[in-house]
């Protein structure tokens, strides 16, 4: 009996569901063993240092590789078997400018519109998407004539043209400037109010921040998937709260504040003599009790908050620590 | 169902029209490229056409003769005449000089006349002419040995005339002869006794008169009378005999003595309805080899550029497949190439004035079949090499061999087995032969040789078709 193998189909309701997914190019790893499960209807963001796997992931997500073991189950299909129903549902922004060069900024969202059937609206949906990348006006202007930035926003267009319920975005924010980047993370929030699922690469990690879960990747590897809140939190071993005293700290002071048992050992950085950061586990719940212990040790405070650290600093935690791990 | 179905044909319309689309713009966005790809060929046919000069190079040529006195005069009447292609400069005993002015350039061909002529001939011998040269192109060389041929066939053919000259002088004596003798046959039968004292020419015939008259009497008697006829039998045969050799030689004396060394020549009619100019004759080679090298270019580059630009990535992740990708580029060049080729050969027709004495729909035939199997090999190159370049250089490669192998200067049975299988590889073979009965002779192509294009263009699409669908799924 003939068995589809695309209907090998998850019971999940997982949009994108991986196991064990690793793909090696001539014995080397570009994907070591990624499992990942993304529900319809997010964003998932995917942050790792270049070369760490990110783009090979995408890749096998959309089924331009086959994985050299593991599962990937896309739609609940898997992706090198996708029909062009599946393909359709799908879009796709690559890393480089990949459109033609010779052609105009409208002769290439229409080659693409045409690449994915389109045939109600085209000339509507172009320049929509051409508003939303801010590219009207450059119809006429041929791909190879457009900055960086520009070429970036043309990829953008084209892969949301088709409207797909699935988006990868392969840093679609890299060379935009701040306002634009902005604006981009405001239009795929919308997307996710549409019911669209985004899968995003970036280098920025403060982008993390916009996303539902982020994934973070290091030689091939994904040390973990997170909510943005519980990644700062494990990046940085608990909550940061900064103290600032009224008077310089002796050395005494410090050593006896570092003794005091709620605070995590080695988790105070002395800024100067008169402020410092405490790593702690619930920062809400410390703050009073440092402030207790300080008063009853008569050192005067000034100011006691709790700081959200860059998520540049959280990833370079990560990142080292990991590497230090392996 | 039915709606489904309709809404997936149409889709698979849209992807192939986005190929069909892409290129248009591709090429209309660069004039140039058209311009050189329809004018550059019209241009370089028109300057043929204007330029070339159906002659022949006029061979500088010395006689180099030996230190015969009697032989440098003969040479000397032989180099006045006019001679087609040759042009006598000078007629010396120094060989030397003649072969350095040879080497120099200043001289074409050299001939040198051998010694002892006559004594050859009178030993059965032939004399050889020794031509020298200095060509390099066998082209060339063989004009050479034609027209050393020629220069050959003109020596003998004076020594002939001359030969004939002698004979006619010889007859002519002879003739004399005959006369003196018909004088005296006349003068025995009316019983009057010649006087030799008065009339010694009669009475004493030469010695030449006197063979002749008595093989003419034998052979009289031989053919004619019974060895035992009257002796009046005798008189009037021999009458008879002597007026149809006086007959004989005055006829053989009034002939053209060029016409008796020569009595053939030729002349060449062709059953083509119109007069083929030489250019003319190349330009379906022209558009065979033009149609091959730039459908098989355009292709060879097509999808490596897309894989190497990054633009097949954007394909594998979209719907399209393989079939409606290779299906998609080989209509859009197809049509391309096509409204290419109707502009040239516009351009061709009416303005070179290129006979077209076949039926257009064969033409057309012909030249889409030819287009398909080079896109077909483009697509193959494209599919396997791993850079533009390499592209670019395969497509050279099949372009030199389409010129040595194609019959587009030499003709296929001039090469040996293995070298015709190359030749039957390339669409330009199928399209020179297919495109020259067409055009020039007006007759249906050969159908077995479009049948093979045929053939071949499917084999190479699905070869093509497969190659790119795992070309999109990467290993």
């Amino acid at each position: 009996m003939a068995v589809d193998s695309r209907s090998w189909e998850s019971k999940t309701n997982w949009l994108i569901e991986t196991e064990q997914l690793t793909k090696k190019f001539n014995g080397e790893f570009g994907v070591k063993e990624v499992s990942i499960r993304i529900p319809k209807n997010a964003i998932f963001g995917f942050i790792g240092p270049s070369g760490s796997g990110k783009t090979t992931t995408v890749r096998l997500l959309l089924g331009i590789y086959p994985p050299s073991s593991g599962s990937a189950l896309v739609f609940g299909h898997q992706p090198h078997r996708f029909s062009q129903t599946d393909r359709s549902r799908i879009g796709y922004m690559p890393q480089l400018f990949m459109l033609q060069n010779g052609l105009t900024v409208w002769q290439n969202l229409a080659f693409v519109a045409s690449l994915y059937g389109m045939l109600r609206h085209r000339k509507e949906r172009i320049r929509k998407r051409l508003d939303l990348v801010e590219l009207t006006g450059q119809e006429k202007k041929r791909a190879s004539d457009l900055s960086g930035g520009m070429q970036r926003r043309l990829s953008l267009a084209a892969a949301l043209l088709h409207d797909p319920d699935l988006i990868f975005l392969d840093e679609p924010t890299a060379g935009i400037d701040p306002v634009l980047r902005r604006k981009f993370w405001d239009h795929f929030q919308k997307l996710k109010e549409q019911g669209k699922t985004l899968f995003i690469t970036t280098q920025y990690v403060a982008e993390a921040a916009y996303c539902d879960y982020v994934g973070v990747m290091s030689q091939g590897r994904l040390l973990m998937v997170e909510t943005p809140e519980n990644l700062k939190r494990i990046g940085m071993g608990g909550e940061i709260i900064e103290i600032k005293f009224t008077d310089l700290l002796s050395q005494a002071q410090v050593a006896a504040i570092r003794q005091q048992a709620d605070v995590a050992a080695g988790q105070i950085q002395l800024l100067n003599n008169e402020m410092l950061q405490v790593v702690v586990e619930d920062a809400s719940r410390q703050i009073p009790s440092l402030l207790q212990w300080c008063q009853e040790n008569e050192i005067s405070v000034k100011a006691a908050q709790k700081i959200e650290p860059s998520f540049d600093d959280v990833f370079v935690q990560l990142i080292n620590r990991y590497r230090d791990d392996s | 169902m039915i709606l489904r179905f309709f809404n997936h044909i149409i889709r698979f319309f849209i992807r192939i029209s986005a190929f069909l689309s892409r290129e248009f713009y591709t090429v209309t966005s660069q004039p140039r490229l058209f311009v050189i790809l329809i004018l550059g060929p019209f241009l370089i046919l028109l300057l043929f056409g204007v330029s070339y000069q159906n002659t022949f190079q006029t061979l500088r040529t010395a006689i180099v003769v030996p230190e015969e006195n009697d032989v440098q005069a003969y040479v000397d009447a032989f180099a006045d005449q006019q001679i087609a292609n040759i042009e006598i400069v000078n007629v010396t005993t120094e060989k030397t000089q003649a072969l350095f002015d040879l080497q120099s350039r200043r001289l074409d061909l050299v001939m040198e006349v051998p010694e002892k002529i006559p004594e050859n001939i009178e030993n059965n011998q032939q004399s050889v002419f020794n031509f020298y040269h200095q060509e390099i192109d066998p082209y060339e060389i063989s004009y050479v040995e034609i027209i050393i041929s020629r220069l050959t066939d003109r020596a003998n053919r004076q020594v002939l005339i001359a030969s004939v000259e002698q004979s006619k002088a010889l007859a002519q004596t002879y003739q004399t002869e005959v006369h003196t003798l018909a004088q005296a046959e006349a003068q025995m039968k009316e019983g009057f006794a010649p006087d030799s004292a008065t009339n010694p020419q009669i009475m004493n015939p030469n010695r030449n008169a006197t063979i002749l008259w008595f093989l003419l009497q034998s052979l009289t008697a031989e053919e004619n009378n019974p060895p035992s006829s009257a002796a009046e039998t005798e008189s009037k045969s021999a009458e008879a005999g002597l007026e149809t050799m006086d007959a004989q030689l005055s006829k053989f004396v009034e002939m053209d003595s060029s016409v008796l060394v020569a009595p053939f020549k030729h002349d060449l009619h062709s059953l083509m309805e119109v007069e083929i100019k030489p250019v003319h004759f190349y330009v379906p080679a022209v558009l065979a080899l033009l149609l091959q090298h730039i459908a098989l270019s355009l292709a060879a580059l097509s999808i490596v550029s897309d894989r190497f630009s990054g633009t097949m990535e954007i394909m594998r992740a979209s719907p399209a497949n393989a079939f409606e990708i290779i299906l998609g580029k080989y209509l859009s060049f197809a049509i391309f190439l096509g409204a290419l080729t109707a502009l040239l050969f516009g351009l061709l027709y009416f303005v070179l004035g290129v006979p077209m004495l076949g039926n257009w729909r064969y033409l057309a035939l012909a030249a889409l079949l030819v287009v398909l199997v080079s896109l077909g090999f483009g697509f193959l190159i494209s599919n396997f090499v791993r850079s533009d370049s390499q592209a670019v250089q395969f497509s050279m490669v099949f372009l030199l061999a389409s010129i040595f192998f194609s019959g587009f200067f030499l003709q296929l049975y001039q090469l040996r087995w293995p070298a015709q299988i190359v030749s039957w590889i390339l669409p330009a073979t199928y399209g020179i032969k297919t495109l020259q009965d067409i055009m020039l002779r007006g007759i249906q192509p050969q159908m077995n040789l479009l049948w093979i294009l045929a053939g071949m263009a499917i084999a190479l699409f699905i070869l093509n078709w497969v190659r790119l669908h795992r070309l999109l799924v990467q290993r």
